[in-house]
């Protein structure tokens, strides 16, 4: 076997195992001992073959974005096929659909459980019931209730005004 | 402010171990992903607005009171033998290495966090301890980013958490890690089958072979794959389960080869201490070959206290970039050769040989009988 870096023989494998794949890279000693083989952290020989441990992302061409670009960052849908990254944090509203296409085998869930920052969860829980208002608000709408669409209004109303206040 | 010099003169805390059993599991480590809301990530942004973002992050940073009298520096202001230091150290990732303007790394006085400003991710912070301790590891950088989450806007949405530049870290942005070193399911050929268990459960294993069967360092890391879906909490108690049930495997690896056949291990340890005492020439892989052998010998009584230490000590010494700071000049291949044996020797000089007759000759393995799979396969 001949190392994946040079034309020498390969005398080391490193192996990376997920799931039921294991991949692996042959080394001489000389690529090796270059790229940090005992430094399994850092070891970015993972990162140049299989990028850092973490298989980019396969994007699905099929699924064609509303926006197609991101008017935050100027980041566009070619630029996620190209990289498998996205360029700020609106670009997860801009490629929603790709992205969620893209987590669907990636991780154990699609909803985050877990630690969330001071401050968020009220913000949060707020936006929730906005939601759940308009919701009702559609409704009653679509069904004639103009009393109870009033009342709805009203209450979103307030409620908008106090989380833009808080 | 801490400078490099004294940075790399004294060992990180991990490094020394000490009082912390660290015979099987070396260290645990934790990493977290952070960004500003709305700015440009490190990978995406212009030069200007990397600096911008920096200069945003490393003031909140260097303020906090864990990272007082520590080493902070712009990667533009170290040169590449000085960064290539730190990734050998664990202080900063290779890719961070490579960049330069814009970017950052701080690193407290113990060398048990550093905090990355503009990587992959306009924050990564990681702690690292010796021994099995990720939740020790956990704890002192959740206390580091409620602080910091105070001060900075970080990007996070109800429905996929903590928002990263790549997908595959989204919802905590957490990855908890531990290197493991397991010689005794190499040499027993138990490896395999061990390693392969622990990758269908959703974890991703990490390691390095020689050709054939021969051994290399016998370093494992273990880490999550998963970042969504999951609570920091249940991540680490998975990974804490299936880590303490590998490095069972491996104790009863260890002991079962002293009371069956401790004449093959008493010889493999004897002839690795004369190696590396004695040899004139070591590439790093014959090196850690041996040193992984010596280290396993520590751990069974062969060698007086210390010795473990010394040999984790070793391994990081004799790194190339560790070699050329030794050095002070930029070596071949061939002349680092040379250099690392030298350090070696002149490392175990006043190392007595194995002490067979104090090696523990009673055993009491404990059976606990299931093998790995350890938990129903993750769906
Ligand atoms: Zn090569
Ligand atoms: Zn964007």
């Amino acid at each position: 076997m001949k190392c994946q870096f040079c034309e020498q023989e390969a005398t080391v494998i490193f192996t990376k195992i997920v799931g039921d794949k294991s991949q692996k890279t042959h080394l001489c000693a000389g690529c090796a001992d270059e790229k940090g083989i005992t430094n399994l952290d850092n070891f970015n020989i993972s990162d140049m073959l299989m990028n850092d441990g973490q298989e980019t992302p396969e994007v699905g061409r099929d699924t064609l974005s509303m926006g197609g670009e991101c008017l935050q960052c100027g980041f566009t849908l070619d630029d996620l096929h190209n990289v498998g990254r996205l360029g700020c944090s609106a670009c997860y509203e801009v490629f929603e659909q790709e992205v969620r296409n893209m987590i669907g085998n990636m991780h154990k869930g699609t909803q985050h459980i877990g630690k969330v920052p001071e401050g968020m969860l009220q913000a949060i829980e707020g936006k929730e019931r906005v939601e759940d208002l308009e919701l009702k608000l559609a409704k009653a709408i679509e069904n004639e209730e103009y009393e109870k669409a009033g009342q709805y209004k009203e209450e979103l109303l307030v409620l908008r005004k106090s989380l833009s206040e808080g | 402010m801490m400078r490099f010099t004294t940075l790399v003169k004294h060992p990180a805390d991990w490094m020394t171990g000490k009082g912390k059993e660290n015979a099987v599991v070396i260290t645990s480590r934790i990493r977290l992903a952070r960004n500003l809301r709305e700015e440009p990530f490190p990978g995406w942004a212009m030069k200007a607005e990397r600096k911008e973002i920096m200069n945003t992050i490393l003031p909140e940073v260097r303020s906090l009171a864990t990272m007082k009298d520590g080493f902070s520096q712009e990667l533009s202001n170290l040169d590449s033998l000085q960064k290539q230091v730190m990734v050998e150290r664990h202080l900063i990732s290779r890719e961070q290495a490579a960049r330069s303007e814009g970017c950052a790394a701080v690193v407290n006085r113990k060398q048990s966090l550093s905090l990355m400003v503009n990587e992959e991710d306009h924050l990564r912070m990681q702690s690292i301890y010796s021994g099995m301790r990720l939740r020790e590891a956990y704890d002192l950088l959740d206390s580091l980013d409620k602080e910091l989450e105070t001060k900075l806007r970080y990007a996070f949405d109800a429905k996929l958490g903590y928002i990263t530049a790549c997908p595959t870290n989204l919802g905590t942005g957490m990855r908890a890690s531990a290197m493991l070193h397991l010689p005794a399911l190499v040499l027993s050929n138990q490896i395999n089958q061990v390693l392969q268990a622990v990758g269908k459960i959703g974890l991703v294993v990490r390691g390095l072979f020689g050709e054939g069967t021969e051994s290399l360092g016998d370093l494992f890391q273990i880490s999550n794959q998963s970042t969504l879906g999951e609570s920091e909490e249940s991540i680490i108690d998975r990974l804490e389960r299936v880590i303490k049930q590998v490095a069972n495997h491996e104790r009863n690896a260890r002991l079962k080869m002293m009371e069956e056949d401790s004449d093959t291990l008493t010889d493999k340890i004897c002839r690795a201490y004369g190696i590396l005492k004695h040899a004139h020439l070591f590439d790093s892989k014959e090196a850690f070959t041996h040193i992984s052998l010596m280290r396993l010998g520590a751990d069974l009584g062969y060698f007086p206290e210390g010795t473990m230490q010394l040999c984790d000590e070793l391994m990081m010494e004799i790194q190339p970039a560790h070699l050329q700071l030794y050095a002070g000049k930029e070596l071949e291949p061939e002349k680092r050769d040379v250099i690392r044996a030298e350090i070696i020797r002149d490392q175990l000089q006043n190392l007595k040989p194995p002490a067979i007759s104090n090696v523990a000759n009673e055993v009491d393995i404990t059976d606990d009988g299931d093998e790995l799979p350890i938990e129903p396969p993750i769906d």
